[in-house]
């Protein structure tokens, strides 16, 4: 699926940079009517879980063991079998520790924020960085389809306000690693004002991306008066 | 308006320090293996489990030692590779709208637990990126221990004995449970003292119940499994809906998935 390669053109140029945008727009809608079925979905089986629904699909898991291990690499049965129950062992107890957090900041909503900052404190410091990541260039893209579209439906409106998309809304305070969440709503805020990716570089030490998430931050009093 | 967390970013900042040159890691990084820059150091962060593993490591045997170091050295080196390569491939992504586990499946796990009321659009999307990353990760360590053997097939003890070598991954004690044959074929393995990652009950708050059974530090691998049993007898009433299908050592999971023919599939 991800082959890691660029995909016939860069992010850097503002024509190629609007044909990506076309191309995420289209995918977004597509993937707007999946989400509204999901959670449709989710809704109506809130309590019952069945069988199949316990782990995650058995291809999926094993394409994504593929894609690390060398070619001549084997898999056995139970090892798929035993990744399957370790990935949903993982968003268990991941989302346990979330949900403990909202429960005690007397929220409802697990956000995207309490996921990242569940992970942190259970040990998974190596994933907050590529996640942050992957949840700001996630937004960029949303707030481009939020932009270009009309109003939110409610709920999602809801949702959004707490993830700090929409500038309408004031999220609530966090008093946990407030540096992941102010970095995501200035840069989150800042894309719609500017080309996305102009900070970014290829470099991938931390210091760097902080330095980025700085000028991004610097950069939004700015835009906002004028 | 941004705080800055030093901590982490100290913490996290050590583990970039790699660049890796191959386009594809699957690949170039096995076959370049001999080739392998020297740029980490093999304790590179003092919360990296790999490094607490290394004084209790045969104190009687040097050579033993020493091949043990060189092993966790090469295995945290590609640890550090697939983390810059993470990065690196969420940097140029350009379609963010495919990912590769279900949503609506994460959502349903998530939800499994009755005191989870409401999840956000974007916890599943963050939840996806994280376990494929995280079964990457499990897989590359597997991988490892598969090498040292001189296997080609990744079977579930290879699983086991990676999972066994980091506190991280202590919440999954539970899932996938040593055989206590595979202690006695394991050589360097060591049971590590945990000390920051509670119990995985769910539904039990972690703060009430302190992890007794994983706090005394275990220098062999036997009397670990052997402090293990509590939490299993623990677990026996499945008070987790996932340990209905693990509630002893020896797990034979029949998972039928009429699923597989679609994969990708983002319901």
């Amino acid at each position: 699926m991800e082959t890691g390669g660029f995909h016939g053109y860069r992010k850097l140029p503002n024509t190629t940079a609007g044909l990506k945008l076309s191309v995420s727009d289209m995918n977004m809608r597509q993937q707007v009517a999946s989400s509204d079925h999901s959670a449709a979905t989710g809704e109506e089986n809130e309590c019952t879980v069945r069988e199949q629904d316990r782990f995650m699909p058995i291809a999926n898991v094993i394409r994504i063991m593929r894609k690390i291990l060398p070619p001549h690499a084997k898999i056995s049965d139970d090892a798929k079998e035993t990744i399957q129950e370790c990935v949903s062992e993982y968003i268990s107890f991941i989302t346990g520790e979330a949900n403990e957090r909202c429960q005690r900041e007397q929220r409802k909503t697990i956000t995207a924020e309490d996921v990242l900052w569940a992970m942190s404190k259970l040990g998974f410091d190596d994933y907050i960085e590529p996640l942050t990541m992957y949840l700001h260039r996630y937004r960029e893209l949303e707030g481009d389809r939020t932009s270009m579209r009309g109003e939110p439906l409610g709920k999602r409106t809801v949702e959004y306000a707490t993830l700090g998309v929409a500038t309408a809304f004031v999220p609530p305070p966090y008093h946990h690693h407030n540096g992941y969440f102010g970095a995501a709503m200035p840069m989150g805020t800042y894309v719609r004002e500017a080309p996305p990716n102009t900070a970014s570089s290829h470099h991938h030490h931390h210091h760097h991306h902080h330095h980025a998430r700085g000028i991004s931050n610097a950069h939004e009093p700015n835009a906002r008066s004028i | 308006m941004q705080v800055h967390v030093y901590n982490n970013n100290a913490k996290m900042d050590q583990n970039q320090h790699v660049q890796p040159a191959q386009e594809a890691y699957g690949e170039n990084q096995y076959q370049s293996n001999p080739v392998t820059t020297p740029t980490v150091l093999p304790t590179q962060t003092s919360d990296s489990s790999l490094s607490s593993s290394y004084p209790r490591q045969h104190p009687n045997d040097p050579q033993l030692e020493a091949m043990y170091e060189l092993r966790q050295e090469r295995l945290q080196q590609q640890l550090n590779n697939f983390w810059a390569k993470q990065c690196q491939e969420i940097q140029e992504a350009t379609d963010l709208r495919t990912h590769s586990l279900p949503l609506a499946r994460i959502k349903k796990i998530m939800k499994s637990d009755e005191d989870v009321k409401l999840v956000s659009a974007e916890a599943p999307v963050v939840f996806a990126k994280a376990c494929e990353m995280f079964i990457m990760e499990l897989t590359l360590r597997a991988w490892a221990n598969v090498e040292e053997d001189q296997r080609k097939i990744i079977k579930k003890h290879d699983i086991a004995s990676s999972i066994s070598r980091a506190d991280v991954f202590d919440f999954l004690i539970d899932t996938v449970p040593r055989p206590l044959e595979n202690i006695l074929d394991q050589q360097g393995f060591v049971g590590l003292p945990t000390s920051t990652v509670p119990t995985p009950l769910n539904d039990a708050c972690y703060h009430n119940p302190p992890p007794q059974a994983l706090v005394p530090g275990n220098p062999y691998g036997s009397p670990r499994i052997a402090v293990g049993m509590p939490i299993l007898d623990q677990n026996h009433p499945g008070l987790q809906i996932h340990h209905f299908l693990t509630p002893m050592e020896p797990t034979p999971t029949p998972t039928p998935n009429p699923q597989n023919p679609s994969p990708s599939s983002d319901c």
